[in-house]
């Protein structure tokens, strides 16, 4: 444990008594059954492999298409891949993969000349002169987040006469330097951190006072708020100095904050503090289905894998949704995401929240299912089925007008894709692209029963027995259940439970991301441990399992967490009784609040002054990538009282925090240097 | 003739999981002298590895065979027996330990196994056994190694949970899973025009110029990190001139996967094994690679063998391994390491009949076949499972069963491999792990 961690305890463990759990931070901050590493947390200046989902954002910025062929995936330090970014090492089929990845953009691109021309701000391809001067220069700008250094532009300028020697056809001329700026480094990373040395113009840290260049800022605000790439406003803004002052940037943040993207962002920071990754890893064993009552719906939806993801994706959003209304939408304290009684569903949700009558209050009767599905070639919905609500895929539509000026932007188009499958596949492989919550869209979007490319789905897909499918997610009051905010919602619930929906899980979930404490790690008397089966309740039994000494000190503290969720099934499904057959004693505490259910835990989350530590601590790791080990008492102190000041508001507390000097100077200056404006 | 598959088609094909994977035959014997010894030109056939992993660990008291000795001293225990026709080609260490902390005990056994120290966090702190050997056996092939995955049931999200191959700490080399897009590596990637290859080879110099200066200006572990991003630049510009291969191009299929969605990405069904091993076994036999590592699970995999019966829909390691009891009365257990060996053996018996030079692929072909665990039940590091096979041609004498009497690191396993090959790694491991000679028993006089 670094000298600087060991200053930590005592900060955030306001009220953590036990032995077990302790403040986050030193040398085992996370548990190992996530994922972690926090010895590997860069000391040195961090060069940031750019994310998946921020190599996603940024072809998607720059070519509009998607990734079709996957890259390495992103490491996890400390569960985050923002800080797996600053540490990891690429393979050498890593390497081969980006080339691949970016090849295959690189051509959608070129086989449209007029987009690729429009991509690369050439007039004509013919002028390879000007055409590439103006590629290097004006996209290489944008596609490496700063002016390219005139050493650059000539080094690149050698590399366009050699491609032009290589051949003749001035489409694959162009194909070929868009690759090249791609698989750049220079586009791949983001270097943050190498200081100043003697005539370095690019350098994105200025000696001796550690203060981000302009440019620097830009990527850092536009991947913190945004999740994707600085735009060329934002890049002009940097460019125009407005981001060396604390002010400039908390106007620029506070603008960023109002665009639509700065959902994408929050959407982001959600996956990561969910660890929503783990959603796909989740088990189908028949205990959970059983118990949940949801072989019904399997047994009815042939489909089984389509109808997962969908399920998936679908859990995913509802959690996504909650923070935004709370953040964005109502601009209410980012606390409230757990106690909050609204939320919002569709229909492959609530055929999971069915049987809830106080959900069920709030919708329309359900509808029969028909009796012989619609089966039409084409599509089957126009782009407000497949992509409601998603703001990437609708702004990609936008964007994919812009390439085709000549063609009217409407539901004909649609159509049009959908006469060839191939046309199709295309279509949504480019709007949805790979991974996240979009990868099985192709499948949904066309479908032709002839050539029995999914034909079950289509009975699933045109089944809505309460009026809101795809992705219209409603918004649904909730005043009147013991559902409460995030924690009430399917998606927690079945992604932190395992298959036994077991509290210690939930509860160590709440404690580790949600309190950031340090939860230890079971003693060896706990393997193979059972539940005696002596007919008594599970909690009962659960008590008895780890009543031995080794245990008992972490279990009380964790499992009362969880069984205040035990009314929630594997699956995240309401249940009346424990599998033996007992009512619930969802009773417990926390640091000496009492609590019973779902409700009263979710009320004392969101105000347990830990919690809110918590928060803006995680939304710093997200905005900088710091691992837990680099935190001490006065960062924590000082993200904390920022999180007061604004009260707990998310675009307040995301300006404040981007215009400190823990946002705008680098870590280790911030300690030496008085950057205090 | 037939049309060769555009390098887009190729790869579109790996997307929409529905091309079919064509197994071509090598030429090799236009390519080696009259008596098939070497290669035309004098150059020796290569020298391979391969990891082969199971996860999970086994049940001693059924793994271990009853008697020591080579030949017809000793016989195949229960839970090998699916490997009963390689028998000659095998050969079995037992007693051999690890004796590491308990805690997260399946990913310090990975660790510790395949590169001698124990984990830190969930990572490995060095390099795993068959990159240390692909420094040395794979130069001259177009990938300097290659991984492959069965099952991606994962327990633990770290890097040492999904897969076995490792460069370094935080330098995982992830294995593929789908066997589409494993065909594309090998077969679709490279660009397919002369045209192609010359623009790619200038960009590939760009490429490394950019890298070199951002390598100047970045702190000494960013540089490490950009310097292994040019080996892999490297890499590719190897790769163009390396291709072709000396295999004909794929041709018909005659393996049709029905392709894989994430549901059964937990499972290890045989027909999912049978293809990648047969890919792989093309990789080696074309000489793509000299090196591989095959994960059939992963470490503390949650794999649910379905395929095996109504009992298997389970979490292996959950609900099956961690119940089973020291001796595994119901044999759930044996039923997946029986599953796991009979795996082994297919791939064994596709390098068997593989015609290398003189003799056959798995005449020079060490396969060092291992797991996270002695016994899985309550994580045992005792008897950590250590199998060798093939490698006849080069150092192995095969047909023998050692058992420590001292309980000696297990990783002696590894040097051994390495031994077998004709290559010291020097020392491995530290404490209870530190080994500095394989097991000479195991080698050929």
């Amino acid at each position: 444990m670094s000298v600087r961690s060991a200053l930590l305890v005592g900060t955030l463990a306001l009220a953590a008594t036990a032995s077990c759990v302790g403040a986050a931070g030193g040398s085992s901050a996370r548990d190992g059954s996530a994922d972690d590493e926090p010895i590997a947390a860069n000391p040195d200046p961090p060069l940031r492999r750019l994310t998946e989902p921020e190599l996603t954002a940024s072809l998607q910025f720059l070519l509009g298409v998607g990734l079709e062929w996957p890259v390495e995936a992103d490491l996890r330090v400390s569960v985050s891949t923002r800080v797996g970014a600053t540490a990891a090492v690429v393979s050498e089929r890593g390497v081969s993969d980006y080339s691949v990845a970016i090849g295959l953009a690189a051509d959608r691109v070129a086989a449209d000349p007029h987009r690729l021309r429009s991509v690369l701000r050439c007039d004509s391809l013919d002028d390879w002169g000007v055409c590439s001067s103006h590629a290097i220069i004006d996209f290489g700008a944008l596609a490496w987040r700063r002016p390219v250094d005139p050493s650059e532009v000539s080094r690149y300028e050698e590399l366009a006469s050699q491609i032009a020697t290589d051949t003749s056809d001035p489409v694959l001329r162009a194909r070929t330097l868009l690759y090249a700026l791609l698989i750049s480094p220079n586009f791949l990373y983001r270097d943050e951190g190498s200081a100043e040395a003697e005539g370095d113009p690019l350098a994105p840290v200025a000696a001796p006072t550690g203060q981000y260049s302009g440019a620097a800022m830009a990527s850092r605000l536009s991947f913190f708020i945004w999740n994707a790439p600085p735009d060329e406003p934002l890049l002009a803004a940097a460019a125009a100095g407005t981001l060396d002052t604390a002010d400039g940037v908390a106007a620029t943040a506070s603008s960023m904050l109002q665009d639509p993207r700065a959902a994408d962002g929050l959407d982001a920071f959600v996956d990561e503090l969910f660890q929503v990754q783990g959603i796909a890893s989740i088990s189908r064993e028949p205990l959970n289905l059983i118990e949940e009552s949801a072989a019904f719906y399997i047994a009815e939806h042939q489909g089984l894998s389509g109808f997962l993801e969908q399920v998936r994706a679908s859990e995913v959003e509802e959690l996504h949704r909650i923070f935004r209304y709370v953040a964005l939408d109502t601009d209410a304290d980012l606390m409230d995401v757990f106690s909050t009684r609204v939320t919002f569903v569709n229909d492959t949700l609530m055929r999971f929240y069915d049987g809830e009558v106080d959900i069920l209050a709030a919708l329309p009767p359900r509808a029969a299912p028909p009796e012989e599905p619609e089966r039409e070639r084409g599509c089957l919905a126009p782009i407000e089925f497949i992509c409601a609500g998603r703001d990437p895929c609708e702004r990609f539509a936008e964007r994919y007008c812009e390439f085709q000026p000549e063609q009217d932007c409407s539901d004909r188009i649609w159509e049009d894709l959908c006469e060839h499958q191939d046309a199709c596949l295309d279509f949504f492989a480019e709007t949805c692209p790979g991974g996240g919550h979009c990868a099985w869209q192709p499948e949904f979007g066309c479908v032709d029963p002839a050539d029995g490319l999914i034909p079950e789905t289509v009975a699933y897909d045109s089944y809505v027995p309460y009026g809101i499918q795809g992705w219209a997610m409603a918004e649904r009051d909730v005043s009147e259940s013991p559902r409460v905010g995030v924690l009430g919602t399917l998606g927690f619930l079945s992604l932190h439970g395992g298959s036994d929906s077991s509290p210690t899980r939930r509860g160590r979930f709440v404690l580790e991301s949600l309190l950031c404490r340090t939860v230890g790690h079971p003693p060896e008397a706990a393997l193979g441990a059972q539940l005696p089966m002596n007919g008594e309740s599970r909690r009962h039994q659960h008590e008895l399992m780890v009543s031995p000494p080794d245990c008992v000190g972490c279990h009380a503290e964790i499992d009362p967490i969880g069984f205040a969720l035990d009314v929630y099934g594997p699956a995240g499904m309401r249940r009346e009784k424990d599998r033996f057959g007992y009512p619930f004693d969802l009773s417990g505490s926390l640091d000496g609040h009492d609590f019973d259910g779902p409700a009263g835990l979710a009320d004392l989350i969101a105000t347990h002054p830990d919690s809110r530590a918590c928060m803006a601590r995680e939304l710093f790791r997200f905005a900088t990538g710091t691992d837990d080990d680099l935190y001490d008492a006065a960062l924590d102190d000082a993200l904390a009282a920022q999180f007061d000041q604004a009260d707990g508001r998310y675009r307040r507390f995301v300006t404040g925090l981007v215009s400190s000097p823990e946002f705008r100077f680098r870590r280790d200056d911030v300690a030496h240097t008085d950057v205090h404006e | 003739m037939k049309t060769p598959l555009t390098r887009r088609q190729v790869l579109r094909g790996a997307l929409g999981g529905s091309i079919a994977v064509a197994l071509p035959l090598p030429r090799l014997g236009a390519w080696l002298n009259d008596s098939g010894t070497a290669f035309a030109d004098g150059a020796a056939l290569p020298k391979r590895y391969g990891t082969w992993f199971f996860g999970n660990g086994v049940i001693p008291s059924r793994w271990v065979p009853d008697r020591e000795g080579v030949g017809d001293q000793w016989s195949l225990s229960e839970q090998l027996r699916p490997l009963s026709a390689f028998k000659r080609r095998l050969s079995v260490a037992t007693g051999y330990d690890l004796d590491l902390p308990f805690e997260l005990a399946h990913l310090r056994g990975a660790a510790a196994v395949l590169t001698g120290l124990d984990k830190q966090e969930t990572t490995v702190r060095a390099p795993s056994i068959d990159q240390l050997l692909a420094d040395r056996l794979g130069s001259g092939a177009a990938f300097r190694s290659l991984e492959v995955a069965v099952s991606e049931a994962l327990s633990f999200a770290g890097t040492i949970c999904r897969t076995v191959s490792h460069s370094g700490r935080n330098a995982p080399n992830y294995p593929e899973g789908d066997p589409n897009r494993l065909f594309a590596r090998l077969f679709g990637i490279a660009p397919a025009s002369e045209e192609m290859r010359t623009l790619e080879a200038s960009v590939l110099d760009a490429v490394l110029d950019d890298l070199s200066a951002l390598r100047r200006r970045v702190g000494v572990e960013d540089r490490a990190r950009l310097e292994a991003h040019a080996d892999g630049v490297r890499a590719m510009e190897r790769r163009l001139q390396a291709m072709p291969s000396i295999c004909a191009a794929p041709d018909a299929p005659n393996v049709r996967h029905p392709g894989i969605t994430s549901d059964e990405r937990e499972e290890a069904p045989p027909e999912l094994n049978r293809v990648m091993a047969e890919l792989t076994v093309t990789a080696l036999a074309c000489d793509l690679t000299r090196v591989f590592s095959f994960m059939l699970t992963p470490p503390a995999a949650q794999v649910h063998y379905r395929h095996l019966g109504a009992d298997y829909d389970a979490s292996f390691h959950d609900n099956i391994v961690h119940v089973a009891g020291p001796d595994d009365d119901l044999g759930l257990v044996t039923g997946g390491v029986l599953y796991a060996m009979s795996c082994f053996a297919e791939m064994l018996e596709l390098m068997e009949s593989t015609p290398d030079g003189d003799g056959t692929l798995l005449d020079r072909t060490v396969i060092f076949a291992t797991s996270c665990i002695g016994r899985g039940w309550d994580h045992d590091f005792f008897d950590h499972p250590l199998l060798f096979a093939g490698g006849q041609a080069l150092g192995h004498r095969g047909d023998v069963h050692h058992r420590s009497a001292t309980r000696e690191p297990a990783t002696r396993g590894m040097l051994t491999a390495a031994e077998m090959l004709g290559v010291d790694l020097g020392p491995v491991g530290e404490g209870t792990t530190y080994a500095d000679r394989g097991i000479s028993e195991l080698l050929r006089a």
